[in-house]
């Protein structure tokens, strides 16, 4: 029975890499037929992607480690990081699993299981996604742990940090497939109404708000590590999470301290395992349930038909296969989820009204390269089997970008004008630099992201049946694509920088200027791209 | 207007396989043409060449002075096709699935609306159109494939194994459709298992094994060429595809599972 589950979790994310790249030129070109090679070869690339993922952690963490091992490093600054990146670490936990729910429900790939007599289980989900990719970002946490033992010799502090390291994976991996459910529940059946989409979209907003609540609770006391000032003594050790560095770096003078620091992780590491033993099985029924209908008779009866021209029709199309599926709508979220720690630091720690106009829109701009990458994505994975329709008609792929465009755009700009009107407000901007960086912000994301979906759509392989987040590459792909990004929108901000320093001598002190040349050269781009994807057959 | 389908020395081919070996054929307006063969035997990837779907490794296709490599979107707009498993969006409902396609296929609304009503009353399917598309029983999509695939009246109909999960209704309305669609100079061409479906609807039939066309012509052509007045479409099949005498498989296989 064990071998069996083993066999289940593996080839779970087998089937799931299959999906990706079956049509591929260069997994058709090499294996026409199933068998040993071929299960070799998929299971390669999972290796291969597990290696690169954990290998890019440790030198992202490395990188970020190393500072403050320097002659000007202190712990206390090594514990901030240390918080942050256990922040990180929990984000791409329910990242991840989210990704994994929603591969495996789109493609219904515990179906096959349903016939055998075999209880597979959470278990089986759970091993499946921790062992072929949930655990290679535990990878993060470990460098600044090696670094301090290497220091300071504290063994308790690599213990502690990785047990946590493990706490926190789980809890990521708990909180994804929770967010799944409790965001899919409903979809099904009769056709959705418009109170049952704004439902859809307002338990999404729930999840939000509670993670927000989390964000801040967690960074509103203001020195968070080894010593929050607001906690001492016991509480330290039992406040969830903001316990981490403290319990990593803590200095152990005390056998009672051992004993705190041994119970806290025991107490949570308890309330996970129930967390876990009690959700699972919900969780595991709800990917389980399919539908039936029955026929209630023929009857003749008068519809309404709705008629749309073709670029409302393609548009409306987008819009239902993303709002009514709940898989869809979570990724589309996804991106708050990535940009909130970030927009939370700069707001509660970065003293906006201080740190000058680049910092404020630096961190807005982090929001268009997530939102941009991560739309571009799932805008086309969107489409699941569908691409086989969409390919068999006559559509220019063009105009398939421009939909999908669209759409990504109307949430990006319910995501981001929020967020830019209250920094903006923060830190004291007068009025016409709403509209500058606005304007600039939309035309960087439309430019941006109308190149990034032409680029992967042109990436799906001839005849293919379907589209998921592993026919781009899966997390490579979407680290190369977050980099492509970064580069076309730090051009323009580039030539901004040049252009403000050849006018002024010094670009700081004239941001209407900056936002003027930034926004002007992104509307240029977005003017390319444009032509560029109308080219595009 | 449509013209004849023809095909010259067509080559696909996967890693170390020819799924697809040299394959020649014309098929000329008006017909109903069956494609039969035993699995693996190309039909699928002959099938979505001709959509232009799937690009060829090499040899000539036209449908009509159209080539599916180089008029992908005429070709697309000309065809209409039913895979082998029905790919449709489930999140929408039959309905906006309908008019969906129709509005990329730029069909008007009045022409949409009479279609669609008549299509969905002779399937027996209006009591599921405001449905999710996701929800619905496999038959039922695959009634709704087949109606997003004749609803632009098509000059060529191409079915992938389009009777599969029919009901006995449904699969008669199809026939006759067929035939309908055949005698107003339109071509169908449909891949199909069920060798008694084939024998009565098609004009002409070709069996494909191992990516070339062993036999092709109509039932009459065939026996002839088989030297077997009396045989039916299952006896030739299983001869062409080496089958003919499968008494001792059948065999093994009793002894296996008793």
């Amino acid at each position: 029975m064990r071998s069996a589950k083993a066999f289940i979790g593996k080839r779970i994310m087998i089937e799931q890499r299959y999906l990706a790249i079956k049509n591929s030129n260069r997994f058709t070109s090499r294996f026409r037929k199933g068998g040993e090679k071929a299960t070799s070869y998929l299971s390669q690339t999972i290796k291969i992607s597990y290696v690169a993922s954990s290998v890019s952690f440790i030198i992202f963490s490395t990188i970020l480690s190393e500072p403050y091992f320097g002659p000007g490093g202190s712990v206390r600054g090594l514990s901030n990081l240390t918080f942050l990146l256990y922040v990180y670490l929990m984000m791409i936990s329910i990242y991840s699993s989210l990704i994994f729910f929603n591969t495996i429900k789109t493609n219904n790939l515990l179906e096959p299981l349903n016939p055998l007599p075999i209880r597979s289980g959470y278990g089986v989900l759970w091993s499946s996604w921790f062992r072929y990719t949930g655990s290679a970002s535990i990878f993060v946490a470990i460098p600044p742990l090696i670094l301090f033992y290497s220091k300071f010799g504290s063994i308790t502090g690599i213990v502690f940090g990785i047990i946590w390291a493990f706490i926190i994976t789980v809890f990521g991996f708990l909180a994804g497939s929770t967010i799944s459910v409790f965001v899919s529940s409903h979809f099904n059946e009769k056709k959705r109404s418009f109170s049952n989409s704004i439902r859809g979209i307002l338990r999404i907003l729930v999840v939000i708000a509670i993670f927000l609540f989390f964000e801040t609770s967690v960074y509103l006391p203001k020195d968070i590590p080894f010593v929050i000032p607001s906690l001492s003594g016991l509480e330290s050790y039992f406040v969830f999470f903001a316990n981490i560095p403290y319990l990593i770096y803590g200095h152990y003078f005390y056998a009672s301290q051992y004993i705190y620091g041994i119970l806290a992780t025991l107490f949570y590491g308890f309330i996970i395992y129930i967390f876990y033993m009690k959700v699972g099985p919900l969780i595991y029924n709800d990917l389980n349930t399919t539908t039936a209908k029955l026929s209630t008779g023929v009857e003749k009866r008068q519809f309404h038909f709705p008629a749309y021209g073709f670029y409302r029709s393609l548009i409306m199309k987008e819009f239902r296969t993303i709002f009514r599926k709940s898989q869809n709508l979570i990724l589309l979220f996804i991106p708050v989820f990535f940009i909130l720690p970030t927009l939370i630091s700069v707001l509660f720690y970065g003293d906006i009204q201080s740190i000058g106009f680049s910092s404020v829109y630096y961190s807005l701009i982090s929001v268009v390269v997530v939102c941009s990458s991560f739309y571009s994505l799932v805008m086309i994975i969107s489409e699941g089997s569908g691409i086989e329709v969409l390919k068999s008609l006559p559509i220019k792929t063009g105009k398939i970008i421009f939909s999908k465009n669209i759409v990504g755009l109307v949430v990006f700009i319910f995501i981001s004008v929020p967020i830019t009107v209250i920094f903006l407000f923060y830190s004291g901007s007068p009025l016409y630099l709403y509209f500058l960086i606005i304007f600039d912000l939309l035309s960087a994301y439309i430019f941006s992201s109308l190149f990034n979906m032409r680029r992967l759509y042109k990436k799906i392989p001839d005849g293919s049946s379907t589209v998921n987040f592993y026919s781009f590459g899966g997390n490579i792909g979407l680290a190369i694509l977050f980099l492509f990004t970064i580069i076309l929108i730090m051009l323009p901000v580039a030539i901004s920088i040049a252009g403000t320093y050849e006018l002024f001598g010094s670009y700081a002190g004239h941001p209407a200027v900056f936002y003027s040349i930034n926004g002007s050269v992104n509307f240029v781009g977005l003017l390319m791209a444009a032509r560029f994807v109308r080219m595009t057959l | 207007m449509s013209g004849p389908i023809v095909i010259r020395d067509l080559y696909k081919k996967y890693a170390d396989n020819y799924a697809l070996n040299g394959l020649n054929l014309t098929i000329d307006t008006g017909q109903i043409y069956g494609i039969l063969g035993p699995n693996g035997s190309g039909k699928t990837t002959l099938l979505r060449i001709l959509c232009s779907l799937l690009d060829m490794t090499s040899g000539y296709v036209r449908l009509g002075e159209f080539n599916p490599v180089e008029d992908s979107e005429k070709i697309k707009s000309m065809v209409g096709y039913v895979p082998e498993t029905p790919a449709l969006y489930e999140s929408l409902t039959p309905l906006e699935y309908f008019s969906f396609v129709c509005s990329v296929r730029g069909i008007g609304q009045d022409v949409m609306e009479r279609r669609v009503r008549n299509l969905v009353d002779a399937f027996g399917i209006s009591d599921k159109v405001d449905d999710f598309i996701g929800s619905l029983s496999f038959g039922t999509k695959q009634k709704v494939a087949i109606i997003s695939a004749i609803i632009h009246d098509p000059d060529y109909l191409i079915l992938d194994e389009g009777m599969n999960g029919l009901d006995p209704r449904s699969a008669k309305i199809l026939k006759d459709l067929l035939q309908d669609f055949a005698s107003h100079g339109k071509t169908v061409i449909f891949s199909t298992h069920i060798l008694e479906v084939a024998e009565s609807v098609c004009n002409r039939i070709s069996i494909l094994f191992n990516g070339k066309i062993v036999i092709e012509g109509t039932m009459e052509d065939m026996r002839s060429e088989m030297g077997q007045k009396q045989s039916n479409l299952e006896d030739i099949f299983l001869k062409l595809t080496g089958d003919e005498d499968l008494k001792p498989v059948i065999e093994t296989l009793k002894r296996t599972l008793r």
